[in-house]
């Protein structure tokens, strides 16, 4: 499969300080690729570093062309890169129309049509003599992304997208990514924080902390079999459940003698016990006092100290705080790597 | 006693009043004869004030197209580029504007006046070009011979340092990002350029504005070069003491002012509107060659004629017994300076406590009127100022009825524009009313003491012109504030004197320490008020300067205007120097 973006050794420091170190990335032609992460991580440089907003080190390729590597770098602006800013970068002055009449490239086949197109196809075409001050949110957004889609960029990067909007408008943003974005042939590199959004839109999800890429692959790997305990922790809800004598598919641990996929080091390491991972039982399993009981709509979420850690499970009644449940660990549990500390 | 604790802010309106305000009020209603319509239609029908108008205009319209030039590079050079020497670059930025503008038209004047050197070597070449000259005949070319490029481009070196600094305060408000998004769109520099321009049009406009409002009123280039506009007709007008037909010649002034004043307005509370708090626009790019321009924009619009100065004024004799002409200049007008650092000073320490005290109370008030208001008070020529403040008190000083009228008129104005509500409204008016016909009353002197003696006037009429500026700075420094850390000052249940010094005064502080350095920048240099104020027992620098030029020796002139530079300057440079450097955001 051809690469739609591969980035080889990339390193970043601002201020004296490295953000990102030696990192690699592979993302295939076409694919929608998200960047998972804390805040700090990193995210926002890389994308701005794959832009050439920011000096890095390292081979950048944009599909079949390198636009940067040891000897030459290609600047911004002839990068070909399309790019939504978390603030959106609009251009206060000028009208929807201005901001694409700005960018577009004149050469590419369909003229100022294409920007018609484009409009009508977000829905923003009434729109086009309104300044940035007069458009609602939701408006807004997609003229960023009209903006940045207009000359068909081979790569386009989104920077937190729906960080600044209400959770109407995220679906809203997700709608429009999915329907004008995914799958039309446009390599994309997105970078969230947001787990549901990652999960719904990526064909390959990049889980980032402390400028790196921790792990990669698609989203149900990734959420089924974390590679670390940085990210178990970092992916979905759930608790690392100390486990010892790791073998033969089977693990011990406070729930006792559980069902685990994988091996952990020297036979003892941690279990991703998900809330979908218990079942409250009346009989059997093992019994726990609930600290706390929280209502999320569909569900409650039932928090129990087992042990040291506090584990979670799904409920669909309410359960009293200091009330007494018995829980069973449902289908194997992952293993992430890492010992045992004393 | 607490219930009394009102009268103080309602007694200091009066006071207020009586002195910035009613002399204006005063004049009008004195000239509201002589202003009437047929008197005016008649004027302005005359082919004489037609031809000192349009002057006026097309050299505003000159000095304003000059202005931006000079500062439109300047500005997006030292905005967007990371320069070396960066802050001393800014310092000399700024200098242009601490020159006075008479002092630049003497220098100027020795470049290329009459008998300036560059006037020398253009002649030589067949070119005969001249400062005072217009581009044409005016008798023969209806166009080209009123316009007057020399005072023009002498204006612009002094003003354009406003168009620098109206478009770099809009700069770092640029979101970075929409910056780099240009940068991706893989349009050309000069494309990206049009864009940025686009982007600061505003800035752009409100600097440009300013320029034309202070190019349409400014005396002393025009005075020292013959140029035949309506300002010099009217200070002409005033300096006979005839106040209505000086304030008849005004009027075309003073409406063009009024239609800029509302524009500037209008331009303010869009930019205003528009700002959003993203993160600021530091510049990254490291640029030698924007140092370049800039230091050559500088030299050539003050470095050259400041150069021909300190030649004209001659060496410094560091180890000869023989004296420089900075020494003989020194000691003839020693008490000059004496009186000018005096006066300035009385007007800095006037108009601190009171701009703080004023612009925190119209923080709150965010109506259009205040600003145009404020802004329009800074609009009329400093010599209707004057001219008013002085019948003002030569009328008052003998008991006229008209001075007791409208000084209690105003000041019942103003101080019921001073409370909230209705009953609280009368109270501060009667008081401030109460107050301002007690200063004016010939019983109580005052009037006849500021007219005979003392520097009162001339303090109260530099305060009376460059107090708004002082008062509008503050307000948008207290509009600046967040309101919460103000909520929370509150109810920590602080004494509000207490929550001013400790709490409003650290936000405000800086803001405050520059309009002290603006105060007194401007009244030091001050000439045209001065002109008409000065009793003769005082003087004051500029109008010595002002005098000088043609009676005295020309190095003698020249050793002192680059004495009075260095004075104007040295506080605002070192206060410059002396600033903590920016952090970088992390």
């Amino acid at each position: 499969m051809k690469d739609g973006l591969s980035v080889v050794g990339l390193s970043v420091s601002l201020q004296g300080r490295p953000v990102l170190t030696q990192l690699d990335l592979v993302l295939p032609l076409g694919a929608y690729g998200v960047i998972l992460g804390p805040s700090g991580a990193g995210k926002s440089t890389l994308l701005r570093a794959v832009a050439g907003l920011v000096p890095s080190q390292g081979v950048i390729r944009i599909g079949r062309t390198t636009v940067q590597d040891g000897s030459a770098i290609v600047p911004p602006e002839r990068r070909g890169v399309g790019f939504v800013f978390q603030s959106l970068a609009l251009w206060p002055h000028l009208s929807v129309r201005g901001h694409l009449e700005f960018v577009l490239d004149r050469t590419l086949p369909g003229g100022p049509a294409r920007i018609d197109t484009l409009l009508r196809s977000l829905g923003i075409q009434s729109l086009e003599r309104r300044r940035p001050g007069e458009l609602s949110g939701g408006e807004r957004q997609r003229l960023a992304l009209a903006r940045a889609l207009v000359n068909d960029p081979p790569l386009l990067l989104l920077d937190e997208p729906t960080s600044s909007v209400d959770p109407s408008l995220k679906a809203e943003v997700a709608a429009i990514l999915t329907e004008q974005v995914r799958g039309k042939g446009t390599t994309v590199l997105h970078v969230t924080h947001d787990q549901r959004e990652a999960f719904a839109l990526a064909d390959q999800v990049y889980v980032m902390t402390q400028g790196r890429i921790e792990q990669a692959g698609p989203p149900e790997q990734v959420y089924g079999a974390p590679a670390s305990r940085s990210v178990a922790k970092l992916i979905g809800s759930g608790t690392l459940l100390a486990v010892t004598g790791i073998g033969q598919g089977f693990a011990d641990s406070a729930l006792g003698r559980i069902p685990v996929l994988g091996a952990g080091t020297a036979g003892a390491g941690y279990a991703l016990l998900r809330p979908e991972n218990l079942e409250i039982v009346k009989v059997g399993g093992v019994p726990v006092v609930v600290k706390a009981c929280i209502f999320l709509g569909p569900h409650y979420a039932v928090k129990a100290q087992l042990g040291e850690a506090v584990i979670e499970a799904h409920s669909s009644s309410r359960v009293e705080v200091g009330s007494e449940i018995r829980l069973v660990p449902r289908g194997a549990l992952a293993i992430v790597e890492g010992r045992i500390s004393s | 006693m607490r219930a009394f604790t009102w009268m103080l802010p309602a007694a200091l309106l009066g006071v207020l009043s009586t002195f910035l305000l009613a002399p204006l009020v005063a004049l009008a209603a004195r000239s509201a004869e002589a202003a009437s319509i047929p008197r005016v239609a008649e004027m302005m029908q005359r082919a004489e004030v037609q031809d000192l108008l349009g002057n006026s205009l097309l050299l505003a319209l000159l000095t304003t197209i000059f202005s931006l030039l000079l500062g439109i590079p300047v500005a997006l050079c030292l905005g967007f580029r990371r320069v070396p020497f960066s802050r001393c670059l800014e310092v000399a930025t700024i200098v242009p504007l601490l020159i006075p503008a008479h002092i630049h038209a003497i220098s100027w004047a020795r470049v290329i006046g009459d008998r300036g050197w560059l006037t020398k070597v253009l002649l030589d070449c067949g070119i005969k070009l001249n400062v005072r000259m217009p581009l044409g005949d005016p008798a023969t070319d209806p166009l080209l011979g009123h316009v007057y490029p020399g005072p023009a481009w002498i204006l612009a070196t002094t003003l354009f340092p406003i168009v620098v600094f109206a478009i770099r305060s809009g700069i770092p408000a640029l979101d970075p990002d929409a910056l780099a998004a240009a940068q991706l769109s893989g349009r050309g520099r000069w494309a990206r350029l049009r864009l940025v321009l686009g982007w600061l049009a505003l800035r752009i406009a409100g600097g440009a504005t300013l320029v034309f409002l202070l190019a349409l009123a400014s005396y002393p280039v025009v005075s020292l070069l013959d140029t035949p506009v309506l300002i010099q007709k009217i200070f002409f007008t005033f300096s006979q003491v005839d106040q209505g037909g000086g304030l008849l010649m005004s009027l075309p002034l003073l409406a063009v002012a009024a239609v800029l004043v509302a524009a500037l307005s209008a331009i303010d509370r869009r930019i205003r509107s528009e700002s959003t708090r993203t993160a600021r626009f530091v510049p990254e790019v490291r640029s030698v060659g924007a140092a370049m321009i800039v230091l050559s924009i500088l030299t050539l619009s003050f470095g050259i004629p400041f150069a021909a100065l300190l030649r004209e004024a001659g060496p410094i004799h560091w180890f000869r017994a023989e004296p420089d002409n900075y020494q003989r200049v020194v000691a003839r007008v020693a008490p000059a300076f004496a009186d000018s650092f005096l006066i300035t000073g009385l007007v800095v320490l006037a108009a601190l406590p009171l701009a703080f005290v004023v612009g925190r109370r119209l923080a709150a008030d965010r109506r259009g009127l205040v600003e145009w208001g404020l802004l329009l008070l800074l609009a009329i020529p400093s010599a209707v100022v004057a001219a008013a403040l002085l019948s003002q008190a030569s009328e008052g000083a003998v008991g006229e009825p008209m001075v007791l009228l409208t000084s209690s008129v105003t000041a019942f104005g103003l101080g019921a524009l001073g409370a909230r509500k209705p009953r609280q409204r009368l109270a501060f008016g009667l008081v401030a009313s109460g107050v301002a016909a007690a200063l004016v009353h010939p019983s109580t002197g005052l009037l006849r003491v500021l007219q005979e003696r003392g520097c009162g006037l001339p303090v109260i009429g530099l305060l009376a012109l460059f107090l708004p500026l002082a008062v509008r700075m503050m307000r948008s420094a207290f509009a600046e504030i967040d309101p919460g850390a103000l909520e929370a000052a509150k109810l920590s249940g602080v004494s509000e004197v207490k929550r001013q010094f400790r709490i409003e005064l650290p936000f405000v502080r800086s803001t405050l320490l520059a309009a002290g350095l603006l105060v007194y920048l401007l009244a030091f240099t001050e000439l045209s008020a001065s002109l008409l104020l000065l009793r003769p027992s005082w003087q004051s620098v500029q109008v010595r300067i002002f005098n000088m030029v043609h009676y005295q020796r020309i190095e003698e002139v020249a050793a002192l205007c680059v004495l009075v530079v260095v004075a104007a300057a040295a506080p605002l440079v070192l206060a410059q120097l002396l600033r903590p450097a920016k952090r970088r955001p992390s």
